[in-house]
């Protein structure tokens, strides 16, 4: 069978007559994109991983017919259909791998994090920094963070919440919320900057 | 905010060394990420040739993960 281009697929999927055709081309593409593309995060060989596979192809599929005028036609088109059921895949499964985790005991003082010297045995010069560069760190962050700010740093790069899954517990969209951050990151590198320190000084008192 | 354990300043610096004023939200890369993609599974490198996506992605573990696993499926 001859692959599509890229306007061969658009005009198939926006026909009415040819679009069952395009789409049953297309399902089993993305199921065996799926499968390879996803083997770092689920058993694809599973049975289980099938069922789930076809969820996420199918809801893929519907986003791909609302947002084919968002095709640029700067990749294959196959390449972009894949990239959106990938999105789809990966958001669930991170969804269901955090779902257990409430905001508020990521946030809670259960979950207080509390400045412990990094090493075994620290040299008492070391330990001694540490604690100062935590101390300037924690104030910097006091002083110059939103309270908004503040949460989003503790579950993003802190906590190591997945983006997608923070910005929808915080009501937001991932765009937004990447946009909070990066001038959060932004702020407080500039206030390390004016104590005359560096993310680098961080690293080399905490161990890269 | 609470204390901080080492890990989570590591982590926080790490975010940080990598912070530049000109970085571009989700929403931008995602319309780069197929192309980038491709680019990046051809042999380029994406730091040269797309360094926007490139910095995107060493903040943004969602938009990483994404990338990785459509690259994955490229090189089959």
């Amino acid at each position: 069978m001859q692959a599509r281009s890229n306007a061969e697929w658009l005009d198939d999927l926006r026909d009415a007559g040819r679009r069952e055709a395009a789409l049953a081309e297309l399902r089993p593409l993305l199921l065996n994109g799926l499968r390879r593309g996803l083997v770092d995060y689920v058993n694809t060989a599973g049975p289980e991983f099938a069922a789930l596979a076809e969820d996420f192809v199918q809801e893929a599929l519907l986003k791909i017919l609302d947002n084919l005028e968002s095709f640029r036609g700067e990749s294959q088109f196959t390449t972009w259909a894949h990239k959106v059921a990938v999105r789809v895949a990966l958001s669930e499964l991170r969804h269901k791998q955090w779902q257990d985790r409430s905001l508020d005991a990521l946030l809670s003082a259960e979950t207080v994090v509390t400045f412990q010297p990094a090493d075994a045995a620290p040299t008492p010069d070391l330990s001694a920094e540490q604690r100062d560069l935590a101390a300037v760190l924690h104030r910097l962050i006091e002083e110059t963070l939103t309270e908004k700010q503040r949460t989003a740093l503790q579950l993003v790069p802190i906590g190591q919440m997945p983006i997608a899954e923070a910005a929808e517990r915080l009501g937001m969209t991932r765009n937004a919320l990447y946009k909070l951050l990066h001038d959060a990151r932004l702020r407080l590198k500039q206030r390390l900057a004016e104590e005359g320190l560096t993310p680098d000084d961080l690293l080399d008192a905490f161990g890269q | 905010m609470t204390d901080l354990l080492n890990r989570q300043i590591t982590q926080l610096a790490h975010s940080l060394a990598h912070t530049t004023a000109d970085e571009c939200a989700c929403d931008e890369v995602d319309g780069l990420l197929a192309a980038a993609a491709e680019l990046a599974a051809s042999g380029g490198a994406l730091a040269d040739l797309m360094p926007q996506v490139q910095r995107h992605i060493e903040q943004c573990p969602c938009c990483h993960a994404e990338l990785t696993a459509l690259l994955r499926i490229l090189a089959a």
